[in-house]
């Protein structure tokens, strides 16, 4: 060190007073310090660790530039402002988070660590997400307050409740002119027409929609007769689904009794509401889907069903029957009287329920026929109708009428003929029903059920 | 008995299944499983037909709710 000094002190080269006392405070630096050499690696090393570990993750806002999208898929940039630049790298993998196209010159806010590339001996920020600035406030509202409602447990599996499997009364929270509200309807009557729905319309978009949103939840707790929620709207700008990230509606979903579906704006669109909800759904439309059965699903697996347990059950019968014939021709049928009259007894508990089985196969025979004419009857009023038959709608109970017992005086009436309908009220009820020269109903069928 | 729920009735119908396809049972206690079975599934087959219900708009005022059946516009 002392060589050094004295190089540089008889150095040939002129040097002035003022290059004189600096030279002289370097010198000075330098004998304070450590003798220690360090090697390059040891020293980067230090670098890494000091660097990385008093710098917490960090927001950084700046200017893009120099981007380049890496075949490796990883993405390689530098953000900069006036008078400095930091580079910049987003890993593949990191990459499906991003809304948006990162070009030079745009204004983002960066979400990433200072980490130490030490091959290079450069430092970079390693990405973990990237917001365009222009919407920069509202992203970091939002990925504030979903931190701190992860951190209070609002988003854990153990709070979601169960989406009933089939729910009676849906309620449907969401504005009654838009889109989302059409697309659930038709979803749901395409599915199982015969689900209860109740709209409490509400404000979806706007200064005032999170308030009227956590009402309308509170409000269906209150009412109590649904069994599930869907909260949801259609696709909108990141402000216009703003109420969606409020805590108050958060809150709202968290304290709910009735398990919520959350439907808000496009696939790719997550809210802070989607983050709480018992569900989430991509779209108005598939929370509809998830959240009512298809009947017409449900009925090939009822038809299952019933051939399964009727099969078993002709299974038992001819092992019954097996039995009987097996037991008629063994040998104990030359044992002794007392004995005989057990096995008897034996064959007719066996006879009785094995009769009382072919009952059951018989009317449900014929309750299987009834069922395919009903579909037909179904499927074709038409034909019916034209052969002067005629069906008559209650206005009052909005349902068809099958059985004169069901009308009351007063009772407006639609009747539908083959080729056109009248309105018709009842002014008599009561009347003996309609004798035909056999001496049966017409139809007979005042037995059906309103299927 | 309390209104059975499609969801209760399908419950139980598994539970038939499991309790025929067993056949640890006596036959007559599978006949009346069978009795049983048949009327669940004449139930649900029921909720599944029924007849499309209107939607019905929730409205809160002083007095409590309301469920008008208003249509959509």
């Amino acid at each position: 060190m002392l060589d050094f000094v004295i190089d540089f002190a008889y150095s040939p080269f002129a040097l002035n007073q003022g290059q004189k006392q600096v030279f002289a405070l370097t010198v000075e630096l330098f004998a304070e310090q450590e003798s220690r050499v360090y090697s390059v690696s040891e020293i980067t090393r230090a670098i890494k660790t000091t660097l990385e570990d008093s710098l917490p993750t960090v927001w950084i806002e700046g200017e893009i530039s120099n981007f380049i999208h890496h075949s490796s898929g990883h993405m390689y940039f530098s953000l900069k402002d006036a008078d400095a630049q930091i580079n910049c790298v987003m890993w593949r993998s990191r990459i499906d988070t991003l809304r948006f196209v990162p070009l030079d010159g745009m204004k983002i806010l960066a979400l990433g660590n200072i980490r130490v590339y030490e091959k290079r001996g450069s430092y970079q920020l390693d990405c973990i997400r990237l917001v365009a600035a222009g919407r920069g406030e509202l992203q970091l509202a939002f990925e504030r307050l979903k931190e701190r409602l992860y951190s209070e447990g609002l988003f854990d599996a153990e709070h979601k409740k169960p989406i009933p499997e089939f729910p009676q009364q849906v309620g449907v929270i969401t504005s009654p002119t838009g889109a989302a509200i059409r697309d659930i309807l038709q979803v749901m009557r395409r599915r199982f027409p015969g689900i209860g729905i109740i709209l409490r319309p509400a404000l979806v978009q706007g200064q005032d929609a999170a308030v009227d949103l956590a009402k309308a939840i509170a409000e269906f707790n209150e009412f109590g007769l649904v069994d599930v929620i869907i909260l949801t709207r259609g696709g909108g700008s990141l402000e216009d689904l703003q109420p969606f990230n409020e805590e108050m509606v958060a809150r709202a979903i968290f304290s709910s009794a009735i398990p919520i579906v959350s439907a808000v704006g496009h696939e790719i669109d997550f809210t802070i509401s989607d983050f709480v909800a018992d569900l989430r759904a991509p779209t108005p439309s598939a929370a509809a889907e998830l959240v009512v059965p298809d009947s017409r699903e449900w009925r090939v697996r009822l038809q299952q069903v019933q051939r399964h347990l009727v099969q078993q059950m002709e299974n038992r019968c001819r092992m019954a029957g097996e039995q009987i014939r097996r037991i008629r021709s063994s040998y104990a049928f030359r044992q002794p009287e007392e004995r005989l009259h057990q096995l008897q007894q034996q064959i007719d508990d066996l006879a009785a329920q094995l009769s009382r089985a072919m009952q059951l196969r018989f009317e449900r025979a014929e309750q299987r026929l009834q069922s395919i004419h009903q579909r037909l009857v179904d499927q074709q009023p038409q034909t019916i109708l034209r052969r002067g038959y005629c069906l008559v709608w209650n206005d009052e109970k909005q349902k068809f009428t099958l059985a004169a017992r069901d009308l009351r005086q007063n009772d407006a009436l639609r009747l539908y003929f083959g080729d056109g309908g009248a309105r018709a009220v009842v002014t008599q009820t009561g009347l003996p029903a309609w004798q035909a020269g056999d001496g049966r109903e017409p139809g007979g069928s005042n037995e059906k059920t309103d299927l | 008995m309390k209104k059975q729920t499609f969801e209760q009735a399908l419950k139980r119908l598994d539970e038939i299944v499991e309790l025929i396809d067993n056949g640890e049972i006596s036959l007559d206690q599978s006949l009346n499983l069978l009795e049983e079975g048949t009327g669940l599934v004449a139930f649900c087959a029921q909720k599944l037909n029924q007849v499309e219900k209107r939607i019905q708009i929730l409205r809160k005022d002083n007095e409590g709710f309301v469920l008008d059946n208003e249509e959509l516009t």
